[in-house]
């Protein structure tokens, strides 16, 4: 048998609910359609230009009602005998939607206190169970069905509806303005909340007896990423480990297409199109994982990405305060080694960022901001090391050679098995530390390391480094090898 | 020290509330706005030109910022409870932002508005007196401290009852309600008395950590509703929070008021829930959900954050 709440969610009927979460009695789970459909039915009665339907308690009890002043009057009477009465108010959707928004909302500025008092909840109706109707045509996913009238919802009639609901419902407007800023996004944010989308599903594949030791840098733009990623890309090659840097938030693939969709919502146009804009991007992501990280997972010692899915997190939680679908696609992604956060002032952040040729849409304080104050939401959460920016150079990239200078060893350690087992041919590469190397963990890593102490030839690993060598290392450079390194421009 | 304020007036941001069928709203907060709107009365029978608005108009930050600019309000204060804190910072940064000057404290006061009255002993007698904003707000005072209309006044007799001493009004309350009774969960519930227009207020967070008393928190929960029906019965959230609370992790105040930032009380919540109030378990679900995902979209749409709002400087650098 369904749960009560696995009524709802398959109903699509949270939004609303909500909103008004005192009519949840007026129409109990468990009966046919949505919630706006069984409210449908009880209005389905109604006479043409009714607007009003009182119902006490459990026994419906029908008033109709028109919104002009002798309505008005009527309605107080019934407040004063039912004082547990709810009221509601049937709006009708499509076309006639203006008109009768405009109307409630002129009858209710006339009688605000009145209609406030008796907890008036408006609803756009929609078709009873059993009752054929022309299917509305909409981009609104069926969850928001009830808030906003189906497709025709123009700026002047959010706007008027929006007065509506702030002048019966002051205290929850906005909750209002939340809903009706997903349902223009096009994303399902209670219903995703109640479904557990929080929650990423794991990814089946075959688990891996050796994986890239994964390192991650994260912060906002112009927060010196880009800058550590190299210096430690270089002192753990110095260790003789092979080490590849990724960016899986890439700028460059899809800027185009992209910035054509953003600049389509101006004016307020084709809201639901920031929402592709997220996809596109978490699609390419995820593109870039079958394509090229996945292969290096078992042929690279480190892989370090300046950007890895966090920064999906918090464009999402930045931009729209929410993420659809961010963490399932990113799911594919396994979870990194260790993380670090480069928090930088926005202040420091421009200045460096005003070096720059050219400026990505994000590139702004306000942008900048946001996701500085994303980050900081999910660095607790994500398990990040959280670095200050604005202290020296050398102080931050020493605290991160001794994090992962932790972490080195123990693939060192694991390496000899896998070239025992002549893994040398596929490009596995042999950890031949230098002898001076003695920053953060560095003298136990060597130790742990030492072709001697493994009995492998020492000299497999110039071979395997050379081969190495000649490959790019960046994914930089991995575009200007085929040619798409023109739409890449550093972060 | 700071210059002397001519009119001055005091605000306190919304509540904004995930839940606001399950629990009760925040009495905490209801005080402070007591204290606020009695303290900016008696100062107004002094002369001086205080007033107290409680923002139940539904603006949002920069709406009110906006609003009061051009009412000519040029020295506000900011006054809220713990649970508001998030929101005290989000309404003092807009007005800042709007050009006018926020009274110190910055920082949200405790119950008590002690902001109220630091702020209003600047102010001035020469000015005309400024008509009180009116509000529609649940406040509460203490005994035989009344207001006038259109305040929704409940006054705390001190029993663990709140008595309605002002007009029938919403807001944030039902208009039918007469008297909030505070349930402990130890109360022996078949000993309550039971009157029209009584709403009670059960406490249940106290026996979270103490795994043997859940049990018997559920089955009193479920007998209260048996006596006096769903809709009398609302849940009590947590009214001081962890001094750091605010602040931890992604500042979701609410979270804490309602218990579902702590494993304990989360579980506790969904069991009471699950056995007593299952129409509100898919609420609960999706606030928990949002926790847990790091969003907060009352307090995102409150500062003005919504898509529709930043839709132009979102796009500013692709239109450049």
């Amino acid at each position: 048998m369904m749960k009560t709440e696995d009524k709802y969610v398959e109903a699509g009927i949270p939004a609303l609910l909500w909103l008004y979460p005192e009519i949840a009695r007026l129409a109990p789970p468990g009966a046919a359609g949505t919630l706006a459909q069984r409210l449908g039915a009880l209005a389905r009665d109604l006479e043409p230009g009714a607007s009003i339907l009182a119902v006490d308690g459990g026994d419906v009890e029908r008033e109709i009602l028109f919104l002009d002043r002798g309505g008005a009057m009527r309605a107080v009477e019934l407040l004063d005998s039912a004082p547990h009465a709810r009221w509601i108010l049937p709006l009708p959707g499509g076309a006639a939607a203006p008109e009768a928004v405009a109307r409630a909302l002129t009858a209710v500025r006339e009688h605000p206190a009145l209609f406030r008092a008796g907890g008036l909840v408006p609803y756009f109706v929609a078709s009873a169970p059993g009752e054929t109707r022309e299917p509305v045509e909409t981009r609104l996913l069926p969850a928001w069905s009830a808030i906003l009238p189906g497709d025709a919802y123009p700026p002047a009639v959010r706007g008027a509806l929006r007065e509506l609901v702030r002048t019966l419902h002051p205290l929850r407007y906005p909750n209002f303005l939340a809903l009706e800023n997903y349902a223009l996004l096009g994303a399902d944010m209670p219903g995703d909340a109640q479904a557990r989308r929080w929650t990423a599903p794991a990814v089946r594949r075959k688990p891996s007896k050796k994986r890239a030791l994964i390192i991650a840098v994260e912060g906002t733009d112009g927060s010196g990423k880009s800058t550590h990623v190299e210096a430690l890309r270089q002192w753990i090659e110095s260790r003789g480990l092979s080490v590849r840097v990724e960016k899986i938030y890439r700028h460059g693939v899809f800027h185009d297409t992209v910035t054509r969709l953003t600049t389509l919502c101006a004016g307020d146009k084709n809201m639901h199109l920031w929402r592709l804009e997220r996809i596109a991007k978490l699609f390419d992501s995820v593109k870039l994982f079958y394509s090229d990280i996945e292969g290096e997972l078992s042929s690279t010692d480190v892989l370090i990405f300046d950007r890895y899915v966090q920064t999906h997190y918090a464009a999402a939680i930045g931009r729209y305060h929410y993420d659809p679908y961010g963490r399932e696609l990113m799911s594919v992604f396994p979870a990194a080694d260790r993380l670090f956060l480069l928090d930088a002032p926005v202040s420091q952040a421009l200045d460096r960022i005003a070096e720059r040729d050219e400026l990505t849409v994000d590139e702004n304080p306000y942008m900048i901001e946001r996701y500085r104050h994303a980050f900081a939401g999910l660095a607790d959460r994500e398990g990040m090391l959280v670095l200050d920016a604005t202290r020296a150079f050398e102080e931050n990239r020493d605290r991160i050679r001794s994090e992962v200078g932790r972490l080195l060893p123990k693939r060192a350690e694991e390496k000899p098995a896998a070239v025992h087992h002549g893994a040398a041919p596929t490009g596995e590469p042999l950890a031949t530390p230098p002898a001076s190397e003695s920053a953060g963990g560095g003298a136990s890593a060597e130790a742990s390391i030492e072709p001697a102490a493994t009995g492998e030839p020492v000299d497999a690993a110039p071979s395997t480094l050379d081969e190495r060598s000649a490959a790019p290392t960046t994914v930089a450079q991995d575009h200007a090898a085929d040619g798409s390194a023109a739409q890449e421009r550093p972060e | 020290m700071s210059k002397p304020l001519e009119r001055l007036l005091i605000v306190q941001p919304p509540p904004l509330e995930y839940l606001p069928g399950l629990f009760l709203a925040d009495t905490s907060s209801a005080a402070v706005g007591g204290d606020c709107a009695r303290h900016a009365t008696s100062e107004r029978w002094r002369g001086r030109d205080v007033a107290f608005d409680p923002c139940t108009d539904g603006l949002t930050a920069p709406e009110k910022a906006a609003a009061l600019v051009q009412a000519g309000w040029r020295h506000v204060a900011v006054a809220g409870a713990p649970a508001d804190r998030v929101a005290v910072d989000i309404l003092a940064g807009a007005l800042e932002a709007a050009g006018i000057e926020v009274a110190p404290p910055a920082a949200a006061a405790a119950p008590g508005g002690k902001r109220g009255r630091r702020g209003a002993g600047l102010a001035s007698r020469k000015t005309p007196l400024a008509p009180p904003p009116a509000g529609e707000a649940f406040v509460i005072v203490q005994p035989g401290r009344l207001l006038p209309p259109p305040w929704i006044v409940f006054e705390d007799t001190g029993d663990g009852r709140l008595v309605r001493r002002g007009p029938k009004l919403s807001g944030a309350l039902p208009r039918w309600v007469e008297t909030i009774r505070r349930v402990d969960a130890e109360d022996d519930i078949d000993m309550l008395s039971d009157v029209p227009g009584k709403l009670f207020a059960f406490e249940w967070m106290s026996a979270a950590r103490r795994k043997r008393e859940r049990q018997g928190v559920t089955a009193r929960l479920a007998r209260l509703i048996q006596r006096f029906g769903a809709e009398r019965v609302l849940l009590r959230g947590s009214t001081h929070g962890p001094a750091t609370a605010a602040a931890a992790r992604d500042g979701a105040s609410w979270a804490w008021r309602y218990g579902i930032d702590q494993p304990e009380t989360r579980q506790l919540l969904i069991e009471l829930c699950e056995e007593c109030l299952p129409h509100h378990r898919h609420l609960l679900e999706a606030a928990i959900g949002y926790h847990e995902m790091c969003v907060d979209p009352l307090e995102e749409m409150y500062a003005g954050r919504g898509l529709i709002d930043r839709n132009a400087e979102l796009i500013v650098n692709l239109v450049q």
